[in-house]
């Protein structure tokens, strides 16, 4: 039987587990806003591992705030938001997802609120917001 | 841990300091709103300092647009006092926040004389 190499043990690695730890960020939030501060700390701590400037940290750390507070206060959601993150060759992948439904906001956009996805487009290189029936998921891509 | 803290101090009758520290995001914007609009309500003169935040979102930027707004429609002052983080300079830019407040780098143009200080040069060219 062929074994598949991975290619891990070339670094040294001993397992898929410890490389998904530097590679890949996982965490599901509570639909609260208290889960906001602790999610940001944890990202942060991830992406201080990698190789990012300030710059390009603090706007995915940002960015992502605003994708899962969006989430926690549109979805309506009661289950965890899932946030997912990967290191890749050029940058980084996030994808935040929920299983809500996003309510319609019951005053129109204006000056002063809706400036949530105004700023998550404003601080990564793209992000993509799809809704279907099964929920929401923003995927954010930050060119390292 | 996380702290999330506001601390106001009065350097001359009519007029406050509000300085935010740390993290700034949706688990205090309603209670700082209020907070916001009462001391508008009871002051000539309102500064927000952001240069001892760590993160604001824009939950915060939405409560200095309001707050703006509030000053505003009693004739009052609110004024911005911009610190050195970039996150949180950053968000403001980004935002377009910045654009639409009076902006100070320094306390004393901060709580200046109106007739004397002169606003960040984008807040008179945004139309608002």
């Amino acid at each position: 039987m062929q074994v598949q190499d991975t290619g891990t043990r070339r670094f040294g690695i001993q397992n898929e587990r410890e490389f998904d730890a530097t590679g890949h960020f996982e965490r599901d939030v509570d639909p609260a806003v208290a889960a906001l501060a602790p999610l940001r700390h944890a990202l942060r701590a991830w992406l201080e591992s990698r190789d990012l400037s300030a710059r390009s940290r603090d706007a995915v750390i940002l960015a992502t705030h605003e994708a899962v507070a969006n989430a926690i206060q549109h979805s309506g959601t009661v289950s965890r938001i899932r946030v997912r993150a990967n290191a890749e060759a050029d940058g980084l992948t996030i994808e935040i997802s929920d299983n809500g439904e996003w309510r319609t906001p019951d005053d129109p956009p204006s000056q002063e609120r809706g400036r949530g996805i105004a700023l998550i487009r404003s601080l990564v290189s793209n992000a993509t917001i799809n809704t279907d029936a099964g929920g929401t998921t923003v995927l954010l891509y930050q060119l390292a | 841990m996380i702290e999330q803290s506001v601390e106001v101090t009065y350097p001359r009758p009519g007029a406050c300091v509000v300085t935010v520290y740390g993290d700034q995001d949706r688990g205090s914007a309603e209670q700082f709103e209020r907070q916001l609009a009462d001391l508008i309500a009871l002051n000539e003169l309102v500064v927000v300092d952001v240069s001892e935040a760590d993160f604001v979102d824009s939950s915060f930027l939405r409560n200095m647009l309001v707050a703006d707004r509030h000053a505003k429609e009693q004739t009052k002052r609110f004024r911005l006092q911009m610190g050195t983080a970039p996150v949180v300079r950053r968000a403001f830019e980004v935002s377009g926040v910045l654009d639409r407040l009076a902006v100070m780098n320094r306390r004393e143009d901060a709580l200046g004389d109106p007739a004397e200080v002169h606003e960040h040069p984008d807040s008179r060219s945004s139309g608002v």
